[in-house]
């Protein structure tokens, strides 16, 4: 439990009684406050004005259409409500979703699996990184997308330990978690993600959130989609 | 409005000709026919020369053919016999010198009563009687030709050769009697030139396609007659060898017409086996149809299908239409062999003469009708026995993510909380231990989900979905997939054949890449999974294609392998949609 920091306040918007109640449960024993509760992503949407939460978390799948409700409800909010942290809970672990998700911002914004609730220190890290502004991207989702043995000749030519390093790059982490993941100095990590950059053909981007998008997306880039 | 229903004649000899058992003793009247042309050499060269006579013998053995050629075919026996008979009369012809006979008589007359006979043939054909009326005149043409010949027109010299019934007439009202007897020809003849005329104009389809080289040929030997007339006829006595042979030849062209003409029928009648076979390879009522106007030439044919169901008919081009069939056309029911009706067809009333092609017709468009019906009822269950899989999968892929998935989330999450609050540290290894699995169940639950049906296809479309799938596999894809939606069922089948492509790319083809295409035109979706690989692969072999080309021919669509050894393997799906 976080020491000093005032508790993070969140509204969850989710169809599934048992996952909802679990997650509340969850939440509480991270000594996160549930403020609302709902159903549906507008009723959510609804309550936002008067509650004012650190963080909503949704699910993507959700009545009236069961579709993408979660996904749409989240653009709205950030619109309406910049402050709104923003994390998306979903079954599927699908890059289409990920990027659809960073697509409609860079900054305090996730996608997580649902997993990742039946461990609730990840999903404190998770939460605590979208309140300070970061992206979160599921860790499956990178795998995926990183894929073992890797699909691309570019992405073989990375060292072990660079590759350890685009994976969290990816998922979101700074220079320092990443660091502080694989015990090694900020500046090592520095030295890392600049010689991935120059071997991928990517710009460099000196803004931890703007590279996770830019590195979701040339990840994905290899399939031509029109 | 007038609609004739035609009793189409039995099933019986509906290939013609060819069916026939005892087609020889046809031939033996035909042979005596032939035979007798020798009755030329009855007659002195200086009478008749050499080559008209060599001519007239032709003459007499080629209407033996056209007569045999013609008696094949049941509706014109009666036509076949009377030209024989014209044969006959000819033959006779060449007796008129045979003293002290009956010959000379009757070899006088034989040459006009042939002609009366011929004309009977060439106006009633290809029809099997003449009209009471025709009948009449040709009659009376007759009895006043044959009189007038045997009473008045009749060469003084001739009288010498034995006994005839002339009358006892002046010179001069002699010789009026013989130019007479050439006008009256020459009137007929032009007459006659008008009613063929008239015939040929009025005829339509299979009729008038019959009719054509008789009505040329008639009109031939009818302009060789008036020349041999208005020869006569301008006072010379002796006429010219060239004259002679251009009657003659346009005498031949009477059996070559009918020689022509009865090819005709036989190829009319052939025509059934090619609609046979064309009918079946292409069984689309329009194609029908098209087949049915060749085989009956007639363009305005039109089929008109019975849609049982909603109790109408409807036009080969699948317009509801209520038949119309205008004056002059008929009306052929097409039925089922219990009597159901199929589909009826509007031809030329013309066709109704031709009762075996109608026949056999009928008997090819119910075969394919029945054909093409049995095909539709077969898809129609195939394409239900796919949606109801496709909305099974949908259900099965709905119930694990609502129940087993959220269950097994809510259990993971218990369990943290144990491998939190557990007093002991065996306690917190067992729940660790028990997370594990739990952990391991979400992973398997949501890759089975994503096997039935993955949401992203469903929520994203096949894009999305192709790019998901790669991103799975462990060789690099290129895929071209356009970002819009199809009906689901495409969507999910398209999905399913690229799936199995690229696992077969994993599993077989040894190759690092591959290509998904996918195209789409207002009407057909095209699906290309390409490799560079080992090859020699084919849709026949392995479960996997051959499930995928049962999904896709239930969609309606075809899926083709192109994989040479060592060049790589091709996979091409066309899925229609509307």
């Amino acid at each position: 439990m976080p020491g000093g920091s005032p508790a993070l306040r969140v509204a969850i918007a989710e169809n599934s009684r048992l996952f909802r109640d679990g997650l509340v449960l969850q939440l509480e024993a991270a000594g996160v406050g549930v403020v609302a509760e709902c159903d549906r992503a507008d009723d959510l949407i609804d309550l936002l004005p008067e509650l004012r939460p650190d963080l909503v978390l949704m699910d993507i799948r959700m009545p009236p259409t069961e579709t993408d409700e979660g996904i749409r409800a989240a653009a709205e909010i950030r619109d309406r409500f910049p402050g709104v942290g923003i994390l998306i809970l979903s079954t599927y672990a699908e890059s289409t979703y990920a990027a659809a998700v960073l697509a409609i911002s860079e900054t305090a914004i996730g996608y997580l699996l649902k997993d990742r609730v039946t461990d609730v220190g990840a999903l404190l890290d998770a939460l605590q990184r979208i309140a300070a502004g970061e992206c979160v991207v599921d860790p499956d989702v990178v795998a995926t997308l990183l894929g073992q043995p890797p699909r691309r000749d570019d992405l073989a030519q990375l060292t072990a330990r660079e590759r350890t390093v685009l994976h969290l790059m990816a998922e979101g982490r700074s220079n320092a978690s990443i660091a502080e993941q694989l015990s090694l100095t900020v500046r090592t990590v520095e030295a890392y993600t600049a010689a991935i950059f120059a071997k991928l053909g990517l710009v460099a981007q000196p803004q931890t959130n703007r590279r996770v998008a830019a590195v979701i997306a040339w990840l994905r880039g290899s399939h031509t989609v029109y | 409005m007038r609609v004739v229903e035609v009793a189409v004649p039995p099933a019986r000899r509906v290939l013609g000709p060819l069916a026939r058992p005892a087609w020889l003793p046809a031939w033996l009247p035909a042979c005596a026919i032939g035979l007798s042309s020798l009755t030329v050499l009855a007659e002195p060269r200086d009478v008749l020369h050499p080559v008209i006579g060599l001519m007239e013998g032709a003459l007499i053995a080629s209407l033996a053919v056209a007569g045999a050629l013609l008696v094949e075919d049941d509706t014109q026996r009666g036509n076949a016999l009377l030209l024989w008979v014209v044969g006959a009369l000819l033959a006779v012809e060449h007796l008129h010198l045979v003293p002290h006979s009956p010959f000379p008589m009757l070899g006088w007359v034989a040459g006009p009563a042939a002609a009366v006979v011929v004309a009977v043939v060439l106006v009633r054909f290809p029809g099997p009687t003449l009209s009471p009326r025709g009948r009449r005149w040709a009659g009376a043409a007759l009895v006043v030709l044959v009189a007038t010949r045997l009473t008045v027109s009749v060469p003084p010299q001739r009288l010498r050769l034995g006994w005839w019934p002339a009358l006892p007439l002046p010179g001069a009202a002699a010789e009026a009697g013989l130019r007479f007897g050439n006008a009256y020809l020459l009137v007929l003849a032009c007459w006659f030139v008008g009613l063929m005329a008239w015939r040929i104009t009025r005829s339509r389809g299979l009729s008038r396609h019959e009719l054509a080289p008789v009505v040329a040929a008639s009109l031939g030997a009818t302009l060789a007659i008036a020349a041999h007339v208005v020869s006569v006829f301008s006072g010379q006595t002796q006429v010219g060898l060239g004259v002679l042979v251009a009657e003659q030849v346009g005498l031949l062209a009477v059996p070559a017409g009918f020689v022509f003409a009865a090819s005709r029928m036989r190829a009319a009648r052939s025509a059934v086996g090619d609609l046979l076979l064309e009918v079946r390879s292409s069984s689309s009522p329009t194609q029908i149809e098209a087949a049915l106007a060749t085989t009956l030439s007639d363009p305005g044919l039109a089929l008109h299908l019975w849609a049982a169901e909603e109790e109408l008919f409807r036009t080969a081009g699948g317009q509801a239409q209520q038949p119309a069939p205008g004056p002059g056309r008929m009306v052929v029911p097409v039925d089922a062999e219990d009597g159901s009706p199929l589909a009826i067809i509007v031809t030329d009333a013309s066709v109704a003469r031709h009762g075996q092609l109608v026949q056999a017709s009928v008997a090819a468009v119910r075969l394919a009708l029945q054909n093409a019906a049995a095909t539709e009822m077969l898809r129609r269950s195939r394409t239900r026995l796919a949606e109801a899989e496709l909305a099974e999968r949908k259900r099965l892929e709905r119930d694990l993510h609502d129940g087993v998935q959220q269950r097994l989330l809510a259990l993971g999450m218990s369990i943290d909380r144990v491998v939190h609050s557990a007093p002991d540290e065996q306690t917190r290894d067992l729940a660790k231990a028990a997370a594990e699995h739990v952990q391991g169940a979400i992973a398997d639950v949501r890759d089975l989900a994503r096997g039935v049906l993955p949401a992203v296809l469903t929520q994203s479309g096949l894009a999305a979905a192709v790019q998901s799938a790669a991103e799975r596999l462990p060789v690099a894809i290129t895929s071209s997939v356009p970002g819009r939606r199809w009906p689901l069922a495409v969507e999910a089948t398209a999905y399913f054949v690229i799936c199995e492509g690229l696992n077969n790319v994993v599993k077989h083809a040894g190759s690092l890449r591959a290509e998904v295409l996918v195209d789409s035109d207002e009407h057909v979706l095209t699906v290309t999974v390409r490799d560079a690989g080992r090859g020699g692969a084919n849709v026949h072999g392995g479960s996997g294609l051959l499930g995928l080309r049962d999904r896709v021919a239930a969609m309606g669509g075809t899926i083709s392998v192109d994989s040479v050894e060592g060049a790589g393997t091709c996979l091409v799906a066309r899925l229609p949609y509307e």
